[in-house]
């Protein structure tokens, strides 16, 4: 109970500060909407997307992906600038607890990302992409269990690797190998066979080809139940390993 | 004369201090090389190429452009640190001239990326890549020229928004279009006639084709000495303007 009303004051706490900062807010849709729509016409070209609708089916879901991934690299540093501002030591004083302090911002990072997402499918929809609601949900549903995920894992590298530079860079290696295995840029379908060996032991590639089979019209396939059951099993291993950690390095 | 010595010093200082950082060195190769072992397998099988020594004669110049345009990103935040560190208003009370300060740390720049560049390439070697020594030297002239424009952009931009989040967004918005219309992930030439018209406008991506079409064998093509005159002159250019800039801001 009190650890639901922290992580409930902590979000309430962070998201207000997002609310106080638009600006960045649209600064960080910049990226994802400049490879919706100029990267997206390649993709139409190569993979023979007879029109527009079909081609941002094919990357919207890895867009989302990407996002989810990549929220992680953001995460870390804002954790990191946190801490050298003294904002978490000011936390450490109050009786909050150290999980809900974690979890709140976490779930931050979840509303953030989900916005960003809404407004690309919001994009799409506008060059003609078509999806039910209900399909809808259930990709972002899929999107929030990624964005845990990867904050918990950019948060545990930032507690390791307190260096700004050094801690881009990691997660940045980290990220690209795991993104470019689950075919956010180019479907691993195409993909050749290794290639596609490889990454079934990617989870992030199960939850891409869950996603591209929600956006594909058949959120009942097996797959989607298949990445979502990975990914939540991850979810919840990364948020207990993370606030453990956090707890420990932090009070 | 004076500001050649002065380049000169200003290169060693900065190129000392980067050897003696080898493990950052290091980290930066995990990107390009990442997106060459795992991204060039993808292109190889969604352009059709029959062999990865095609693929990789496709997707090794995409990889110079990127790094050429990106390299900029970070060096624009280099500056800053350097001036909120204190660096340079140290060698202002030098008799060091303005411009040879930002040349010398430009130059470094190139150094640096041309090096990486050759790792790339000797990678890629390994994997079944073939060109020319000559055609090589010639890819590495464009990549220089492009790293100059790239910096000198990244310095302006550092001096006229001297905040780093700023900084790295700014470079990001401008980048990433610049480089997808370039066609640095999938080559324009396979793209939608819309955007081969808008990358018309795109500098890079002239660049990108001259760099494919050396990679390809045809060192004399127009479109070869058509790319290295546009970057030429952009790069005098960008220089010039940074230089005063610089000189302005810092003097």
């Amino acid at each position: 109970m009190k650890l639901a009303r922290d992580t409930w004051l902590t979000f309430q706490y962070e998201a207000g500060q997002l609310v106080h900062n638009p600006v960045s807010v649209a600064v960080s849709l910049l990226q994802p909407i400049t490879y919706l729509l100029f990267f997206t016409p390649f993709l139409k070209s190569v993979m023979g997307a007879s029109s527009y609708g079909d081609a941002y089916r094919i990357y919207v879901p890895s867009l989302f992906v990407a996002m989810g991934l990549y929220s992680g690299l953001f995460a870390g540093f804002a954790l990191l600038a946190a801490i050298r501002q003294g904002v978490i030591t000011r936390f450490r004083v109050t009786p909050l607890s150290r999980v809900g302090l974690l979890l709140g911002t976490e779930l931050m990072w979840v509303v953030l990302v989900g916005f960003q997402a809404v407004i690309v499918t919001v994009v799409a929809f506008i060059f003609g992409m078509r999806l039910p609601l209900i399909s809808l949900l259930l990709a972002l549903l899929l999107l929030a269990m990624m964005v845990l995920i990867g904050v918990s894992l950019s948060y545990f590298l930032a507690l390791f690797v307190p260096n700004q530079s050094l801690l881009g860079n990691l997660i940045n290696a980290v990220a690209t190998p795991i993104g470019l295995l689950a075919g956010i840029l180019i479907p691993l379908s195409v993909a050749p066979l290794w290639l596609r060996d490889v990454a079934l032991w990617n989870p992030f590639a199960w939850a891409a080809n869950g996603m591209r089979a929600i956006f594909g019209g058949h959120a009942g396939a097996q797959v989607v139940w298949e990445g979502g059951v990975i990914l939540a099993g991850l979810a919840a291993m990364a948020v207990v390993a993370s606030s453990r950690l956090f707890t420990r390095e932090i009070s | 004369m004076k500001l050649a010595r002065d380049t000169w010093l200003t290169f060693q200082y900065e190129a000392g201090q980067l050897s003696r950082r080898p493990l950052a060195i290091a980290i930066a190769l995990l990107q390009p090389a990442t997106y060459l072992l795992i991204f060039t397998p993808l292109l190889k099988s969604v352009l059709h190429v029959s062999s990865y020594s095609g693929a990789f004669r496709i997707y090794v110049p995409s990889l110079f452009c990127w790094m050429g345009l990106f390299s900029g990103l970070f060096a624009g935040v280099t500056l800053l640190a350097a001036m909120r560190e204190g660096v340079i208003a140290r060698f202002r009370v030098t008799p060091l001239s303005r411009v040879g300060l930002l040349l010398g740390r430009e130059l470094t720049y190139v150094l640096l990326i041309g090096f990486q560049a050759v790792v790339m390439s000797v990678l890629a070697l390994a994997f079944g890549l073939r060109v020319p020594p000559a055609n090589f030297l010639l890819a590495l002239i464009l990549l220089a020229m492009m790293v100059l424009v790239g910096v000198s952009i990244s310095f302006a931009l550092a001096l006229l928004v001297p905040n780093e989040t700023a900084i790295v967004n700014l470079t990001n918005g401008l980048a990433q279009p610049l480089a997808l219309l370039a066609g640095v992930l999938i080559p324009l030439s396979v793209a939608p006639l819309w955007v081969r018209d808008v990358a018309l406008g795109d500098p890079f991506a002239w660049a990108a084709n001259g760099m494919r079409t050396i990679f390809a064998g045809h060192i004399g093509a127009q479109v070869v000495w058509e790319a290295g005159v546009i970057l030429a002159g952009l790069s005098v250019i960008a220089v010039v303007l940074s230089s005063r800039l610089f000189a302005r801001e810092i003097a």
